[in-house]
């Protein structure tokens, strides 16, 4: 996260000195607010700055409100201390702790140092996709179970054009001479094919596998019929 | 702190013991940082065994050993959100009012005055304060965090931690006020 420099500089309200909610007022009358107030929970804190911090304290001279909002946030901080005392964990919380632990193995060691902004990720997790879970053994188990399934799937579909290619050879009834490629094959089997064959096979419901082979062939150019 | 900051290079180096003493320091606060937060002390204790059980695990993966303090409330935060959300804020609120304070053993006077009726009332208002609010209150006066280290836990800028404890704190006395009718 960016840090900025003191969280405290250039906090002061814009005018120092009295405020103008309480200057002038008759009778010493309480004011209704005070910008310099929201300074009160900070310089109680001590987290004000050197030059805001004493403009504060300039400020409180004069300020009744913002002298009785540091009285109060003085007087709940007391409070709140009581009401919310560091809890002293239960002893069975620290044995449990330990002996998690005791089976945990050793942490990580620290990284070298690196640049700053993201560390970059390893290049397993980069290939892992993000919704996968986070824990390692369902994590491979499930990478691998993907990438078998991907490259059955790959192999099904390879298998089955080749398979349509050598129907729609037979069909043709010749002996195809399939060029490298998909696309030759195609050009090759439906060169083959008696004239209107192909349109015909189409207007028969060929459709599936062979339907989008036969269109393939006609897209390279073997066959003028396009679907 | 520089003995706090010895002690996290020695845990990331692996040194068990240097570890130990991180939870034994900061096993109280962040057990009642996470009660108050989550509303629940029972499960405060296992949220705090989470807590500790993955800073154990990722503490080399803490680029700046000096932020510890805010990273380890940053866990502490996360897991007792991730809680709340799981269960309905209202439910952990509700057990909260009713199990306030948390802590066995014998009480000690100051348990005695913390079980007093002016810091069970305080309490629930902090219970009952929004999120935003709550986690800076408790943050600041139970984990005793510095603004900064409370910017660093809950990844928000400085200026706003100060915006938001003036918030937290004007809300908690005009509440206190509109029930007593008078400053705590």
């Amino acid at each position: 996260m960016k840090q900025r420099g003191s969280p405290h500089q250039g906090m002061t309200p814009g005018i120092w000195g009295p405020c103008r909610e309480t200057a002038g007022r008759p009778g010493g009358a309480r004011p209704r607010r005070c910008r310099w107030e929201r300074l009160s929970s900070a310089y109680w804190d001590g987290e004000l700055a050197v030059p805001a911090r004493a403009a504060f304290e300039a400020h409180l001279q004069g300020c009744p409100r913002c002298r009785q909002a540091l009285a109060a946030f003085a007087a709940l901080d007391g409070a709140l201390k009581q009401a919310l005392p560091p809890a002293p964990a239960p002893q069975r919380v620290l044995e449990g702790l330990t002996r998690a632990l005791e089976s945990q193995a050793p942490p990580a060691r620290p990284r070298p140092a690196m640049k700053a902004g993201r560390a970059p990720r390893p290049l397993a997790r980069r290939l892992t996709p993000l919704w996968l879970p986070p824990h390692p053994f369902p994590r491979l188990a499930l990478r691998a179970v993907v990438g078998h399934w991907a490259l059955a799937a790959l192999g099904a579909l390879a298998s089955s054009l080749a398979l349509e290619a050598a129907s729609l050879a037979l069909q043709a009834g010749s002996v195809v001479e399939a060029g490298p490629g998909l696309a030759a094959a195609a050009r090759a089997a439906v060169a083959n094919l008696p004239p209107g064959r192909a349109a015909e096979l189409l207007a028969q419901g060929f459709t599936g596998l062979g339907g989008w082979f036969l269109r393939l062939a006609g897209w390279t150019g073997a066959w003028g019929g396009g679907p | 702190m520089d003995d706090e900051l010895e002690l996290v290079n020695s845990a990331r180096k692996g040194e068990d013991e240097a570890f130990a003493e991180l939870v034994r320091r900061y096993l109280p606060r962040v057990h009642g940082f996470l009660a108050r937060l989550v509303g629940d002390p029972g499960h405060a204790e296992d949220l705090s065994q989470e807590v500790f059980l993955a800073a154990y695990r990722s503490l080399g993966r803490l680029r700046d050993p000096a932020g510890f303090r805010p990273w380890l409330f940053r866990i502490a935060i996360n897991r007792g959100r991730d809680w709340i959300r799981a269960r309905s804020r209202e439910r952990a609120v509700q057990s909260a009012l009713a199990a306030e304070p948390a802590g066995p053993g014998p009480p000690d006077p100051a348990d005695c005055a913390a079980a007093g009726e002016t810091s069970r009332r305080l309490a629930l208002l902090v219970a009952s304060l929004p999120d935003r609010y709550r986690s800076v209150i408790l943050l600041k006066a139970v984990g005793g965090l510095s603004y900064r280290e409370i910017a660093g836990a809950l990844k928000i800028r400085p200026r706003s931690v100060e915006t938001r404890l003036y918030r937290a704190r004007s809300l908690l006395r005009q509440q206190w006020r509109a029930e007593e009718g008078e400053e705590p």
